[in-house]
């Protein structure tokens, strides 16, 4: 072995490393989640396997020594000391070098290959490595079993004002050797520069008595390549954990899957002289993981939901592993064995609680259940860029983290029901959000086939009442006329069309009290349609003096009006007043657009080649002056036009629904081919967005989008609106709240807080007899229909689109009508009160318990 | 289908790969279509030299006319509908582009050195906009972009400047040639003094700044484009919005 020795003349000083004191030491270990004897399980093997050389299995010792001080007290020391690696070689740099360096290149950048600079650093970047955390964090897990009041210091000093000292020594391969000395009183000093050859032996022989300091140490030189650190005045309670065993259960915990591997062994050796190797545990030394064995189920090369070709994402396996007869020999704190443990690198960094799982394992078999997920390479690298500085958790909030989780969660209910825990027949419990979002959207956003806008023929009805008011509003003893226009394009034959009328009142419930009336269709000056006019005559507004009175009530009515041709309903029209009461002011937002495109044949959205595309605009003006502006329909990314027309809408005395102005350009027929008549335009294949907005001198008046699909259909339903994500470690967080679309994602985003604490409740809480859903499942539900209001509202707000809010209540009224009067009632309210935050959110809610209750109807 | 894709070795080899579909390839008729285009992107190298002798103008910058005369002799030369590049994107036929003349490589193996002064100034590592990927514009479909009009055109709407190219061609919705022709068409109506101030480096990007957010791309956004209108149209609008900013003064339009 080549010693060294020290230059001739060399002079030690101590200086300060770049920042740091014990209360940084403290403050980084107490936020390890699970305590300084994790740390102390955790940290030097993973500074040992990373420092692993040419591969080489990496042998990590960890063993107390008991000394005698000069002052004759004893104290006991520990000592971790690892072979197969590198040692902490590269240059020693000096605190004048590092400093200079600092200077020259704006941060500290240690490169590869300079182990001691890195080891003796603090706060510096890895050139050519991630940045993973705050480095050095790493020294702090052996920094902290040394902390101890100064000698003569005087009791109930706090632990801030503690000492620490840890002694480092390290033989490189090329047989030099060196040793460093590192303590806090109560701040950070290094011996500069370190000891090298025989200085470094006289310490290891004599101890280290410079100072302040009385560290006996009585140690052999290292024989092997490899790093040594002395943590001397070895805290109470780290003896007590190597003493007990809990030092070996975390070492056992933390590093059993690379033990298993080969890749490292790790012995203690305990203060008595006994020494134990850790191991694997039991129930994971098995061949084939258990194939075979009931108890056992293994997964291998799972993809993620996000996995490409472009971007690999898979779950190299996810083994699962339960036996009644086993404990939960967790310590307390978050799980560590107890669950299914997330290993990256061979080293466990967090564990899936079993009550992740409350839905699948029954109560009795959590104890004994046991599970590991890992991954493969190149997605461990990702997992590792999510990883906490501690290195014992990753962050939540980010999109692989959670597919991870529903992935582990998918293979758990499947292991449930293998065991017979599960009922198959039972619907999936905990469906995943993107579920809750498409049942939704497919029961309130979707277009709904065979609607009203397809066809040859249209039809159209619209109720006009006259008021003596410049308002939709009557008293009490007040009366209006009421007339109801039935139109249809082209005009056809001079058809008897029946009118009848149903009063809707506040609650929703219906009465009928304007008798029915005929009228013949009379083709319209124009000759483009025929048009029927119904005079129900004067309706009075009587004072409520019974059960069954038209008007019981102070409040918001409506007149729907039906048109049947031989007893078919062929429109429907209706309009809105208030009686007794102020209408609400009209809304914002002057002018809106309902858009619809859709396959002509079915209404469907799916158009195949050959089919024709038809367009329904509907324009609606809130406001009592005529908006007018230039309309135009295109097709997004082409240079298709399909309207370009001015428009006037008139306005809309305010209390009243505003009627909508209809517009219908030509239909086109889609081709595959180059396009070679007037009315057919070419498309690829695949999803185009149908544009139509409202302009005046440049300004976008309104604007709304639909998107239909070219070629064989995929999925009838509509896109989600919104994603949904959890948000993480914000306990202050709102409930839920809904994120604009930008640069970073095309898409909403509705951003539930996983730290609400009736969302908290809820997780835990197990499917009650009889209910269809789990509690979880009903909270995100109400969370989603509030979302899906939010979202069409804001689309209404923001662009003038209107149409996702008559989406919703188109399809609500073919769920249930009075349910759907309720819901549009609500809806205009919601509207003109979006300046009232306190009157929109009570709208926004019952709104949403409409949709769930027509959900569940639909169920 | 494949294009020859040129490299030099550390030892300062030309060496070259076919690839196709983002792989190498050895197939033998891929080698073949691969150095016909190969000697293809050759004449088109050839014939933009003499393009750039016939047009050049003194008041012109070099660069720009260089720019505008590859564009044009890659378009005349059908380079982009060339069998090789059938099921492939036009990145391919860019990236091939840029390696020779990086590499200053002939079909033949041999040094084109008269194609030095052709080329953008090169950095030591290749930057994006040498060889286009994920859809965005490099340098030689800026070229080619650039030479949809004609060069007194281009030279007059973007008043001789490559800087100002880029910043119509990153705005998307800007793209069309009839905006650009609208764009002439409104400067040649202006005073010369005027045209020149509003092309100039400081103005041209505020006025493309301002037509970007008259058609953004997203939230309520207006169903007609600039593709969806007639130039005449368009030099109106433009016109507006110019006038709007104080670009111009309204009596001058």
């Amino acid at each position: 072995m080549t010693t060294g020795t020290d230059a001739p003349g060399t002079t030690r000083r101590v200086r300060p490393p770049a920042d740091n004191n014990v209360q940084d030491v403290l403050s980084a270990i107490d936020n390890y989640t699970c305590g300084p004897i994790r740390a102390l399980a955790q940290d030097p093997p993973q500074n040992s396997a990373d420092a692993a050389r040419d591969g080489l299995p990496v042998h990590v010792l960890y063993e107390v020594h008991e000394r005698i001080a000069r002052d004759g007290t004893a104290i006991k020391l520990l000592t971790i000391t690892d072979s197969g690696t590198t040692g902490l070689d590269g240059p020693m740099l000096s605190g004048e070098d590092l400093e200079e360096r600092r200077k020259q290149q704006g941060e500290l950048i240690i490169q590869p290959g300079e182990n001691w600079a890195a080891w003796e650093a603090m706060r510096y970047t890895k050139s050519n490595e991630d940045k993973l955390g705050s480095r050095g964090q790493g020294k702090y897990a052996y920094l902290w079993h040394s902390a101890h009041p100064a000698p003569g210091s005087p009791p109930n000093l706090p632990p801030h004002a503690w000492r620490m000292i840890i002694i480092y020594d390290s033989l490189l391969p090329d047989g030099e050797y060196r040793l460093g000395v590192r303590f806090h009183n109560p701040a950070t000093l290094l011996v500069d520069p370190p000891f090298v050859g025989e200085a470094a032996f006289e310490i290891l022989e004599d101890g280290y008595h410079e100072d302040v300091w009385d560290v006996p140490l009585g140690l052999e030189p290292l024989t092997k390549p490899g790093t040594r650190v002395i943590i001397p005045f070895l805290r109470e309670d780290a003896q007590a954990a190597i003493s007990s065993g809990e030092l070996l259960y975390w070492l056992t915990a933390e590093w059993w899957r690379k033990i298993q591997k080969e890749e490292l062994t790790i012995t203690v050796v305990r203060a008595d002289g006994g020494s134990d190797q850790v191991g694997v545990p039991e129930y994971w030394n098995v061949s084939e993981w258990g194939r075979g064995d009931p108890r056992y189920l293994s997964k291998e090369n799972l993809r993620l939901t996000s996995d490409r070709p472009s971007q690999r994402r898979l779950v190299k396996r996810v083994v699962l592993f339960q036996d009644d007869d086993l404990q939960n020999g967790d310590v307390d704190g978050p799980a560590q064995l107890n669950g299914v443990q997330l290993l990256r690198g061979g080293q466990w960094i967090a564990t899936l609680e079993m009550s992740e799982f409350a839905d699948w394992i029954p109560q009795i078999h959590r104890a004994g259940f046991r599970g590991f997920v890992e991954l493969d390479r190149q997605l461990e690298r990702e997992f590792r860029e999510i990883e906490n500085p501690a290195h014992d958790g990753f962050s939540k909030r980010y999109g692989i983290y959670r597919e991870l989780e529903k992935l582990v969660k998918d293979v758990v209910r499947e292991y449930a029901s293998a065991r017979g825990w599960v009922e198959e027949t039972e619907k999936t419990p905990d469906a995943g959000y993107e579920d809750l979002v498409r049942e939704l959207t497919d029961l309130f956003v979707s277009p709904a086939s065979g609607g009203g806008a397809a066809g040859n023929v249209e039809w159209t009805c619209v109720v006009e009442p006259n008021f003596s008011t410049d308002r939709a509003h009557v008293g009490w003893g007040d009366s209006m006329q009421v007339y109801a226009h039935c139109k249809r394009v082209p005009p056809g034959e001079r058809d008897d069309i029946a009118f009848s009328a149903m009063i809707i009142r506040p609650d929703g419930t219906r009465t009928e009290v304007l008798p029915e009336r005929h009228q013949r269709l009379r083709t319209d000056p124009n000759g483009e349609s025929a048009t029927a006019v119904a005079n129900f005559g004067e309706l009075i507004v009587e004072y409520p003096r019974g059960i069954d009175a038209a008007f019981p009530e102070p409040g918001r009515y409506s007149i729907e009006v039906s048109c049947r041709l031989h007893d078919e309903t062929v429109a429907r029209g209706r309009c809105s007043f208030y009686v007794a009461s102020a209408p609400p002011p009209p809304p914002p937002r002057a002018l809106t657009i309902q858009l619809q495109a859709f396959n002509t044949r079915d209404s469907g959205r799916s158009i195949n080649y050959g089919e024709e595309l038809g367009v329904l605009v509907q324009l609606r003006n809130y406001t009592p002056q005529i908006v007018a502006g230039q309309l135009a329909v295109t097709i997004e990314g082409t240079p298709h036009v399909l309207a370009r027309q001015d428009v006037s809408v008139d306005g809309t005395l305010p209390g009243a629904s505003p009627q909508p102005f209809a517009v219908r350009p030509t239909t086109v027929s889609i081709t595959e081919g180059t396009a070679t008549k007037d009315d057919e335009i070419q498309l690829p294949p695949g999803q185009h967005t149908v544009i139509a907005a409202v302009e005046h001198e440049g300004y976008v008046l309104a604007s709304a989008t639909v998107e239909i699909n070219v070629g064989p259909p995929e999925d009838e339903g509509a896109d989600a609106p919104f994603e949904v994500k959890e948000i993480y470690d914000k306990p202050a967080a709102a409930r839920w709240s809904l994120e604009d679309p930008g640069v970073q994602h095309r898409n909403y985003i509705l951003w539930l807080s996983h730290e609400d604490p009736v969302y908290r409740a809820v997780r835990s809480i197990a499917r009650p007899a009889g209910a269809e859903r789990v509690p979880q499942v009903e909270f995100v539900s109400g969370v989603v229909a509030e979302g899906l209001v939010e979202w069409a509202v804001r689309e209404c707000r923001q662009r003038g689109d209107e149409g996702k809010l008559r989406l919703v209540g188109g399809n609500l009224a073919a769920l249930d009508q009075q349910l759907a009067d309720r819901f549009e009632d609500r809806i205009e309210r919601l509207m003109a009160s979006v300046d009232d935050a306190s009157a929109y959110g009570e709208y926004q809610r019952e709104i949403a318990a409409i949709m769930l209750e027509a959900s569940r109807k639909a169920r | 289908m494949p294009a020859k894709v040129w490299s030099r070795t550390a030892a300062g080899d030309i060496v070259s790969t076919v690839e196709t579909r983002g792989r190498s390839s050895a197939r033998a008729e891929d080698f073949a279509l691969a150095e016909d285009l190969d000697a293809a992107i050759d004449r088109a190298f050839d014939d933009a030299e003499s393009l750039r002798s016939q047009v050049a103008r003194d008041e012109v910058p070099t660069k720009f006319t260089i720019n505008w005369a590859v564009g044009r002799a890659i378009a005349q030369s059908d380079l982009l509908k060339h069998a090789a590049l059938h099921s492939e994107p036009p990145a391919l036929l860019f990236k091939a582009m840029a390696a020779k003349f990086r590499t200053l490589a002939r079909a033949d193996g041999s040094e084109a050195s008269n194609w030095v002064h052709l080329r953008p100034e090169l950095s030591e590592e290749p930057t994006n906009r040498e060889g286009s990927s994920k859809g965005r514009h490099d340098h030689w479909s800026m070229c080619v972009w650039l030479a949809e009009q004609d060069y007194d055109d281009a030279v007059l709407t973007f008043g001789g400047s490559t800087r100002n190219v880029w910043q119509m061609l990153e705005r998307k919705a800007l793209n069309p040639l009839v905006m650009r022709q609208a764009l002439r068409s409104w400067l040649a109506g202006l005073p010369p003094d005027i045209a020149a101030d509003i092309t100039s480096a400081k103005k041209f990007p505020e006025l493309m700044k301002v037509l970007r957010d008259r058609w953004p791309a997203r939230g309520r956004r207006p169903a007609l484009q600039p593709v969806h209108y007639a130039e005449g149209e368009l030099r109106a609008e433009i016109a507006r919005v110019a006038e709007s900013i104080g670009l111009v003064e309204a009596t001058l339009t």
